[in-house]
């Protein structure tokens, strides 16, 4: 389900749902961002505005190039990811220090080229099966007969707790609630 | 499967989630033909997906829909006000569980509470005593753990913290349900194995789903007419107002029409009012049973947040099942605290995937990363309670947004009140405590998701100009008409909605049975 990753769910509308269903807007024959020195220089910025020292290269390269394929999809962003590409440049992005890309990141925030790297990144590293194997997400459960056999229940660092309902319960929910005029007041004012 | 002539005056039900699939399966049950018309396809447990983004596309609602007003979600998911599912089996299929009762005065807010400014509150025409034997019979029918002797599920790791947290904080009401999914075999269907992936329907069948019991045995009995992936636009009434058939769309555009003895509308409290908007007529101008232009107002998604903590230690909270975990301390209405009404805190789990979208929508940086990268160590809840009914937020037909039937899309207004405000970092703050109370070294604040819980479009009230619909569901407009899901609630209450759904559709359908055996409808 390749498409899963291309849903910026940051604004599902009528062309997000066109293109999970594979139905594309026209869209540039020119592919910006081909050359890997582009593919690079997006992944920087993708590690620069989620950065995990455990993360090698890899997933962020794999997201530079969901980024790439997003932005191609139409001539609009394709024209946006060559303006942000081009400005990246212009600022020597890469060769900035961590509180200089962060800064960057900031005076940038909320553009549409900010917007097209944020949303793809969070459908994107983060369903990176590389990057679920770092984090120690085990995926799928139910083929290999959930968790009952395999630790749900193996935290060990705290007392074992009640999983009984307390026995006063039911009179505590039955019970009258406490002073209800003044929250009358409360909200009026 | 039975097949009802489509010109034969039907029983219709709209939908086949909580509401919709009970009614079929009562109805059938006591010997009456109906005729199901569900948007969705009917997607089998098999079929079902272990990968949140994956099975978000199989099955969730993603008709064009557009939001106003200033709570977050219309900023943050502008075309995704809801996260409900589209199929057979509704939104039980990837309900997470959660099975508490109302309380006996949250069906009576505006005298608990008094007049609160902005807040159209009102109470219900039915009281507790009206509902308990449907609760008993919908816990039943569902197999809520911690009810009539069937055992609690077991501790998971993300309860196990939870659990110690409360009661390092002094809570005493914490426990593992009620929850709606087998501790052990239960009503043909087996116990738990603990895996997870409660929102992305059970593959191991568990867990309650209208898609697994009612509608296999609504077409056992040989009287139930279902017809998946069929989208009713309109309802249809005759001379006298009564209504008279429903014309829905297939799969492939073409239009039906299905004559009716009675129509059951359960498609949740966004295609509900939405449907009777649509079904407007020269009769009835401002749809259909709206003359007091209730139709669509009052909505309500409860107040929620969701607290995430990250530890030293391993948690792996994704393991086992993701809301089996419950804290009613903090449920009774205490005006001390500033606010009116109630929330439960509740386990709640995500994947990475669904948690780098949902932790803080358009978050990135350092402490962003940390939780992330702190996955395994993170532990979980959700924050749901009462919030205020206000009349303007409300579902309309957009004037310039279509679906894809080129029809006018849903609009969902909504503005959060500002006891829904102040409840919401009270509950945030409570949750930060607990966390650490058992060595949280980093808690994160969420904010709501796209609703889960929608409440309240066609509200049910004493009096016609009040609502939409009598006590028992029946529009106040129109004989032959009902409401059979949440968008009847007259006010929310702090519990997650779906033991009531089913309570309320039992007692509509007992109802509603025996008016069509009198001949009275």
């Amino acid at each position: 389900m390749k498409i899963s990753r291309r849903l910026l769910l940051g604004s599902v509308s009528a062309l997000t749902i066109l293109s999970v269903l594979g139905v594309k807007p026209g869209h540039a024959h020119m592919k910006v961002g081909s050359t890997q020195s582009d593919r690079k220089l997006i992944a920087s910025m993708v590690r620069a505005m989620f950065p995990h020292d455990r993360f090698p290269d890899g997933p962020y390269l794999r997201t530079a190039d969901a980024i790439i394929a997003k932005a191609n999809g139409s001539t609009a962003s394709a024209l946006t990811l060559r303006a942000g590409l081009a400005d990246l440049k212009s600022k020597s992005f890469e060769n900035l220090g961590k509180s200089a890309a962060t800064q960057y990141l900031k005076d940038i925030e909320g553009s549409p080229f900010f917007s097209l790297v944020h949303g793809t990144t969070v459908t994107g590293l983060y369903t990176d099966k590389e990057v679920f194997r770092i984090l120690g997400y085990e995926e799928a459960s139910y083929d290999k007969g959930g968790y009952i056999n395999r630790g749900f229940n193996d935290l060990n660092w705290l007392p074992e707790p009640r999983i009984e309902e307390h026995p006063d319960l039911a009179a505590f929910l039955s019970g009258k609630p406490k002073q209800y005029a003044s929250a009358t007041k409360l909200n009026a004012s | 499967m039975k097949k009802i002539d489509k010109n034969e005056e039907a029983v219709i039900v709209i939908g086949s989630g909580a509401g919709g699939g009970t009614m079929v399966y009562e109805l059938t049950k006591a010997g009456i033909p109906v005729v199901c018309l569900e948007a969705g396809a009917f997607i089998k447990p098999e079929e079902y997906v272990n990968d949140e983004w994956p099975s978000f596309v199989q099955m969730a609602w993603l008709d064009k829909r557009t939001t106003s007003g200033n709570w977050r979600v219309a900023k943050d998911f502008p075309g995704l006000p809801t996260w409900l599912v589209k199929a057979v089996g509704g939104t039980t299929t990837h309900w997470a569980g959660a099975t508490p009762r109302f309380l006996e005065y949250e069906f009576k807010t505006q005298t608990t509470y008094g007049d609160i400014a902005g807040a159209s509150l009102l109470d219900w025409p039915i009281s507790l005593d009206d509902m308990e034997s449907y609760y008993d019979k919908a816990e039943d029918a569902i197999g809520s753990t911690h009810t009539n002797g069937r055992p609690p599920l077991a501790a998971n790791n993300n309860y196990k913290v939870f659990a110690n947290g409360a009661k390092n904080v002094g809570y005493k009401f914490y426990a593992t349900g009620p929850y709606g999914t087998n501790a052990v075999p239960y009503d043909g269907r087996p116990g738990s194995i603990h895996d997870g992936f409660n929102f992305q329907g059970d593959k191991h069948t568990s867990k309650w789903n209208t898609a697994v019991r009612e509608i296999p045995r609504a077409l056992a009995t040989g009287l139930l007419d279902l017809r998946p992936e069929s989208h009713v636009v309109k309802i249809t009434h005759d001379k006298s107002g009564r209504v008279d058939a429903v014309l829905y769309v297939d799969k492939e555009g073409n239009l039906h029409r299905q004559a009716a003895k009675v129509v059951c509308v359960a498609g949740n409290s966004i295609e509900t009012p939405r449907l009777l908007l649509l079904s407007e007529s020269s009769t009835f101008p401002n749809g259909l049973a709206n003359s007091s232009d209730q139709v669509g107002r009052n909505y309500m998604r409860h107040m929620t947040g969701s607290m995430y903590a990250r530890f030293d230690k391993p948690v792996n909270f994704y393991r086992g099942e993701t809301m089996a975990g419950f804290i009613a301390d903090e449920v009774m209405h205490d005006a001390n605290r500033g606010f009116a009404g109630g929330y439960y805190m509740e386990t709640l789990a995500l994947g990475p995937a669904f948690m780098a979208a949902f932790l803080d929508p358009g978050g990135w940086g350092e402490k962003f990363t940390a939780m992330m990268d702190g996955y395994e160590n993170l532990a979980g809840m959700w924050l749901v309670g009462e919030d205020m009914p206000q009349s303007n937020n409300r579902v309309t037909l957009s004037a310039s947004a279509k679906d894809q039937w080129d029809l006018p899309a849903p609009n969902v207004h909504f503005d959060d009140h500002p006891n829904d405000i102040a409840m919401r970092n009270y509950a945030y703050e409570k949750a930060e405590q607990l966390y650490k109370a058992v060595g949280a070294v980093q808690t994160y604040r969420t904010p709501p998701y796209p609703s889960t819980h929608n409440l309240g479009t066609c509200r049910m009230s004493a009096k016609a100009q009040d609502g939409v619909v009598d006590k028992w569901g029946r529009a106040h407009d129109v004989n032959n008409l009902f409401v059979s899901d949440g968008s009847v609630m007259t006010t929310g209450a702090a519990a997650n909605p779906t033991l009531t759904i089913v309570a309320l559709a039992i007692r509509q359908a007992d109802y509603l049975a025996s008016e069509l055996k009198k001949g009275n409808i």
